[in-house]
């Protein structure tokens, strides 16, 4: 009895160790989260920046997605996107129309993000341990599409 | 058996405890969090966006496609926005509810709750239970509102009879006059007004006589005796001689058609009496009628009608002289120009002294430059062609007859004729007919007003004045330099000379300002003399000549006829301002159908709640 119920503590102890640690992990990945989504509703840094001079990643002019800035922004190697957007978490982002349909960025990738993971692998390639997801809303090839974030840890 | 039965029950334990963590910890392992994160500020903020950046021309949208082919949306360039508020402002809750749902709907998370809001009303709204927590996204917004009005009107208004207020200024000239005491030289001045309603008439007058200090000049107009220069007002002493300046209303004793202003001077002692700069009759009016433009422009200008009255020794010596100017416009071509001199009673039998260089007891001259010196006994009716003299800007034509002053003076009587009222061909004159070149002078359709304004402050030498015309539109305008004494005068406009007295005793009364000299905004005018006790008087005038449009066009859009009437009648009296009355008003109505008005701005705004 002293036995088993020594081991009931510990676990719970555990368990709300692991829950606090939990806790802040998300709200980590929450506030990158949406300063990544803020800096891509943006329209960057410099003006009309490319891959090669980028400062911060903006995909919209005139709040509607700019195709070029999207293109751009493909072109960035991940490592230098995460930098850019100053998170040390894994994203994804990719676009999707009113009824949740994916739209590819490009005939070759759905999205971009960490190379190998796709809008419905992530779980099951990088098994995280917390996994964040933001949508906003923006007008995109003449109508209003949602843009998806994942952050994962 | 106790020890070994609590031996299995402690394993027992062990194992169990050890399933039960083994398998919370495997649970642990493989739960993934995806907490799928929709903040309801950007939801709210993204979505009201996105409304107001596109455009329903754009979209590709069945429910917009049937809007369009239907006639319902009007404006592809509309906002889905702006849509919903026309939808609105149209009372078709309906549509702009279809609307709104069609493009919000499907974009936001179907775990929150979210309403669409025109005014504080609902449009559309999907309802779930609210937890307190909303978040509100607002824009503003306006558009054109389609058949608000179903026919609207709009007017112009012509001011076809009007009437003015405009200010004429007659000149006189410098002229004169006899020489010795008991001579006599008497001025007539004829001049015409057009108008029946006199407002104001001024005669002013500087006069320069001989050494006595008390003068024995008589002033009549239309036969009635004028009370100017008793006292006079300015007065000054020079070389023994005296001049004086004096202004008086002569508003009664002017009137409709021909006037004569008759001035008698009768020489008490030594020197000649003559007039000066600054001699003028200003009259106020009311008139009508239109500027009439004309490519070919004829100008006539007579001079005054001087008879002087000497006898047979040079004592008492007679002679006749006038200067009178002739204006010439910027940008025309002058076809011709005439001078047509008439002096009677001539006598050259008399000497004219060594020392005089020309010898005529006749002598013309236009600016400096002789025209012709003759020696006349008898009648002078000649004309001649000045064209070739004439320069831009003030030209002065000068006339001695029998006399040079101060050089020379005749015998007997001397005449410079002229009687405009009765014998306009046969009497003294300049005639200047030109074509306008520079078309843009040539603007019809509009109401001419001559305003006169005198310099302020007090004499000195030099004396300015500025003169702000704003939107007036000056074609034509005057200095009228009034002095005492007078020697060398430059008029200035805007640090640039426009003119000179050409040869002693030529300063006219009036000096002509081409529009070219002036600017949009301040101008400043400048007059002065090389003598430096010749003052510039106060009583100085600009007088200037502006066009003011008689017409308005099509105005706002007005629900019926009376208010478009009333506004064009507004705006057109508004144009006229101070100077011009429209006394006859033709007015057109146009109706427009269809009106489009403004709607908004309004607010509207999408709540999101949890």
């Amino acid at each position: 009895m002293l036995i088993f119920g020594s081991a009931i503590l510990i676990y719970y102890k555990n368990i709300t160790n692991l829950s606090d640690q939990d806790e802040e992990l998300l709200d980590d990945l929450l506030i990158d989260a949406k300063l990544i989504s803020n800096s891509l509703m943006s329209s960057g840094y410099q003006t009309n920046w490319n891959s090669d001079n980028v400062e911060r990643i903006g995909i919209t002019d005139d709040n509607r997605v700019s195709e070029s800035k999207l293109a751009e922004f493909s072109k960035i190697p991940y490592k230098e996107s995460k930098k850019l957007f100053g998170t040390v978490y894994d994203f994804y982002v990719f676009f999707t129309d009113r009824n949740n349909n994916i739209i590819p960025i490009n005939s070759s990738s759905e999205g971009i993000g960490k190379p190998g993971v796709n809008s419905t692998n992530i779980q099951t390639v990088e098994n995280p341990k917390k996994l964040v997801k933001i949508t906003r809303l923006i007008v995109k090839e003449s109508d209003i599409k949602k843009m998806v974030i994942y952050l994962w840890y | 058996m106790v020890l070994k039965k609590g031996f299995f029950f402690t394993i027992d334990s062990i194992i169990g405890a050890g399933i039960i963590t083994l398998g919370i910890l495997l649970l642990y392992t493989f739960y993934i969090v995806e907490p799928s994160y929709t903040s309801l500020d950007y939801t709210s903020h993204d979505l009201i966006n996105s409304l107001s950046t596109l455009r329903v021309g754009e979209v590709n949208n069945a429910y917009i496609d049937e809007l369009l082919l239907t006639g319902e949306i009007t404006n592809p360039e509309n906002t889905i926005l702006e849509q919903i508020g026309e939808f609105w402002a149209l009372d078709k809750a309906d549509k702009a509810g279809n609307l709104t749902k069609e493009f919000t709907n499907d974009f936001i998370d179907e775990n929150l709750g979210f309403g669409f809001y025109i005014e504080g009303e609902e449009i559309y709204s999907r309802i779930k239970s609210n937890d307190g927590v909303s978040m509100i996204s607002k824009k503003m917004i306006s558009g054109i509102q389609r058949y608000r009005t179903r026919e609207g009107f709009t007017a112009r208004a012509v001011a076809t009879k009007v009437t003015k207020n405009t200010t004429e200024v007659f000149m006189i000239n410098p002229e004169g006059s006899s020489h010795g005491p008991g001579t006599t030289a008497e001025i007539t001045k004829k001049f015409y007004i057009n108008s029946s309603d006199i407002t104001k008439a001024t005669l002013f007058l500087t006069v320069h006589w001989g050494t006595s200090a008390t003068p024995s000049n008589d002033f009549d107009l239309n036969g009635e005796p004028t009370n100017i220069g008793n006292p006079w007002l300015y007065t000054q002493e020079k070389d023994v001689t005296h001049i004086g300046f004096d202004f008086v209303d002569i508003t009664n004793d002017v009137t409709s058609g021909w006037n004569e202003l008759k001035i008698k001077f009768l020489i008490q002692s030594d020197d000649h009496t003559h007039i000066h700069p600054g001699s003028k009759i200003i009259v106020e009016y009311e008139s009508s009628g239109k500027f009439v433009p004309s490519k070919i422009v004829k100008k006539r200008f007579y001079f005054d009608n001087v008879l002087s009255n000497g006898g047979n020794n040079l004592n008492k010596a007679s002679g006749a002289w006038s200067v009178l100017p002739i204006f010439v416009p910027r940008g025309i071509l002058i076809k011709n120009a005439t001078l047509h001199i008439v002096g009677k009673e001539l006598d050259n039998n008399f000497g004219i002294p060594e020392g005089v260089l020309e010898k005529g007891n006749v002598q013309l001259y236009l600016n400096d430059d002789k025209i012709e010196i003759l020696n006349i006994t008898g009648t002078l009716n000649k004309t001649y062609d000045i064209k070739d003299g004439l320069g831009e800007g003030t030209n002065v034509v000068s006339v001695y007859l029998n006399c040079y002053p101060n050089y020379f003076f005749g015998k007997y009587n001397t005449i410079l004729y002229s009687d405009p009222e009765n014998d306009p061909e046969d009497s003294s004159y300049v005639e200047i007919e030109y074509e306008i070149i520079d078309t843009a002078k040539l603007k019809y359709g509009k109401i001419d007003v001559s305003i006169v304004e005198s310099f302020d402050g007090s004499m000195s030498n030099p004396k300015s004045y500025t003169k702000d015309f704003e939107d007036y539109d000056v074609i034509e305008s005057f200095i009228q330099v009034a002095q005492l004494d007078s020697n060398v005068v430059s008029v200035n406009a805007n640090s640039q000379n426009v003119f000179t007295t050409p040869r002693p005793l030529a300063t006219p009364s009036s000096v002509y300002i081409d529009p070219s000299y002036l600017n949009t905004g301040e101008n400043n005018f400048e007059a002065s003399d090389l003598c430096s006790d010749c003052y510039i008087l106060n009583e100085t005038t600009l007088q200037y000549y502006v066009l003011i449009p008689s017409l308005v066009g099509y105005g706002q859009i007005f629900d019926n006829e009376e208010d478009a009437i009333s506004d064009a009648e507004e705006r057109l009296n508004l144009l006229l301002g101070n100077y011009v009355k429209a006394t006859q008003i033709d007015k057109e109505v146009n109706p427009v159908g269809g009106v489009p008005s403004l709607w908004g701005p309004i607010i509207a705004e999408v709540r999101v709640w949890h």
